[in-house]
């Protein structure tokens, strides 16, 4: 059996734009707005409409970033790693910003897409490993190696599989 | 001139030249020569006779520039490594290594299965020098040989269940143990093919060396894509994934779908 750590990190500019939402539901509460203005149109709202939208817009907004910020939780919240047994690899999958504990078996999977796009000037690095496996209830899912915490388990996993998955058709990108 | 020919040659897409003079007659040295197909086509000489049809310069830089082969002495040494060790020698030990799914770099058990292999002297002795200090000539060779290994399976990590070509499909765990036979047969021919040219060996050898690569074809081989798959997992074992694989990938593709490719015309 072969673990790998694979945890989610999370940045300070996530928690920076995690408060954008919030923030903007602060402003519409208090700071009446007349009107809403597009350009050189101006909406003629009914009183208050205009700061109902905005608060709208903040609540998205809100979602958005704290939703990302949860699903990473539930990401690394089942042991954050991926381990490989003789019969099949588990990692976490997110269902509904909860971890679910989900182990496919070798012989599930049926395409490998490797990427694998080295850093240049004008673009960072790229290493994704997508497995496909249609009989599983995820279908897909993708490995990416900047949630890794070595460049060698990256191809420790991508050994691994070519070892074991046996009925996967490989592409390397 | 030589350049602009060759490059007029690949541009008009002159596949499968025949000798003038009449193609080789022994159905055994017919097949030999067809094991070497790919490389020569590679090259753009005669697929059916012993000589390659190259011209002098052309032949002096291949044998010269790419095998370090200027004399018969240096031809006879090629032609000797190829029949016995190849890269198939390296490629063998590398692939159970890999299957062995070594921790690490897999360096200290490349080096062990160099050291095991007898090649390089008594397995004993040789441990012995590797651990004593101070320079030998079985160290220098043992170590020079762990670097072109640990290259080959870099290599081999790399294009491990990723070749795949139109006829035979993505190729299997199995075609990658089944060996590079193939690779060094493919070479072999076509430097003993260009020897003869230079006359660097004689007649008699020559036959000998299709002889032998005509045996190791039926005895290890089924078809010629079967043979196309050895050969491209060789190469690729070799060299790595390079624009130049995706070349050669197309010519062996062209020999087993081309309906005037020897290979269709007499299949093995």
């Amino acid at each position: 059996m072969q673990t790998i750590n694979y945890k989610m990190e999370y940045s300070i500019l996530e928690y920076v734009f995690g408060l954008i939402g919030p923030a903007i539901i602060i402003a519409a509460i208090f700071y009446p707005i007349a009107d809403l203005k597009v350009g050189t149109l101006r909406l003629h709202l009914p009183t208050g409409v205009a700061n109902g939208i905005l608060m709208l817009i903040g609540a998205y907004v809100t979602y958005l970033t704290v939703g990302t910020l949860f699903k990473k939780r539930a990401a690394n919240s089942q042991g954050a790693s991926i381990v490989l047994d003789e019969k099949g690899l588990s990692f976490t999958t997110v269902k509904k910003f909860a971890g679910v504990l989900t182990t496919v078996s070798y012989d599930a999977i049926d395409k490998i897409t490797i990427t694998d796009i080295p850093e240049t000037s004008t673009s960072s690095a790229e290493k994704t490993i997508e497995i496909s496996a249609p009989s599983t209830a995820f279908k897909k899912f993708e490995f990416d190696a900047i949630h890794m915490a070595k460049d060698s388990d990256f191809d420790a996993l991508v050994g691994a599989l070519k070892h074991r998955a046996m009925n996967a058709a490989f592409k390397q990108i | 001139m030589g350049f602009l020919h060759k490059l007029f040659q690949i541009v008009s897409g002159k596949k499968y030249r025949n000798c003038p003079d009449g193609a080789a007659v022994d159905p055994a040295a017919q097949r030999a020569l067809q094991a070497g197909l790919i490389n020569s086509e590679q090259i753009l000489a005669y697929c059916d006779s012993y000589t390659t049809g190259l011209s002098h310069d052309t032949l002096a830089e291949g044998l010269g520039s790419y095998w370090g082969v200027s004399s018969p002495r240096e031809a006879a040494e090629t032609l000797e490594w190829l029949s016995r060790y190849g890269h198939r020698f390296f490629y063998d030990i590398v692939f159970q290594v890999y299957s062995d799914g070594a921790s690490g770099e897999g360096r200290q058990e490349v080096l062990e299965a160099l050291v095991a292999s007898g090649r390089y002297g008594a397995p004993e002795i040789v441990r012995q020098q590797i651990a004593a200090q101070g320079p030998c000539e079985e160290k220098t060779l043992v170590f020079s040989a762990l670097e072109q290994a640990m290259e080959m399976l870099g290599n081999l990590r790399s294009v491990f269940r990723l070749l795949e070509d139109e006829v035979n499909g993505s190729y299997s765990p199995k075609d990658y143990s089944a060996g590079i036979l193939a690779w060094d047969l493919g070479r072999l021919v076509t430097v003993a093919r260009m020897s003869l040219d230079c006359k660097y060996i004689e007649q008699d050898e020559f036959s000998r060396i299709l002889a032998r690569v005509d045996e190791e074809l039926r005895s290890n081989f089924s078809s010629w894509p079967q043979f196309a798959k050895s050969y491209i997992i060789g190469r690729a074992s070799w060299g790595g994934q390079n624009m130049t694989l995706g070349g050669i990938i197309g010519i062996a593709e062209d020999l087993m779908a081309d309906a005037k490719s020897p290979w269709v015309l007499s299949p093995l």
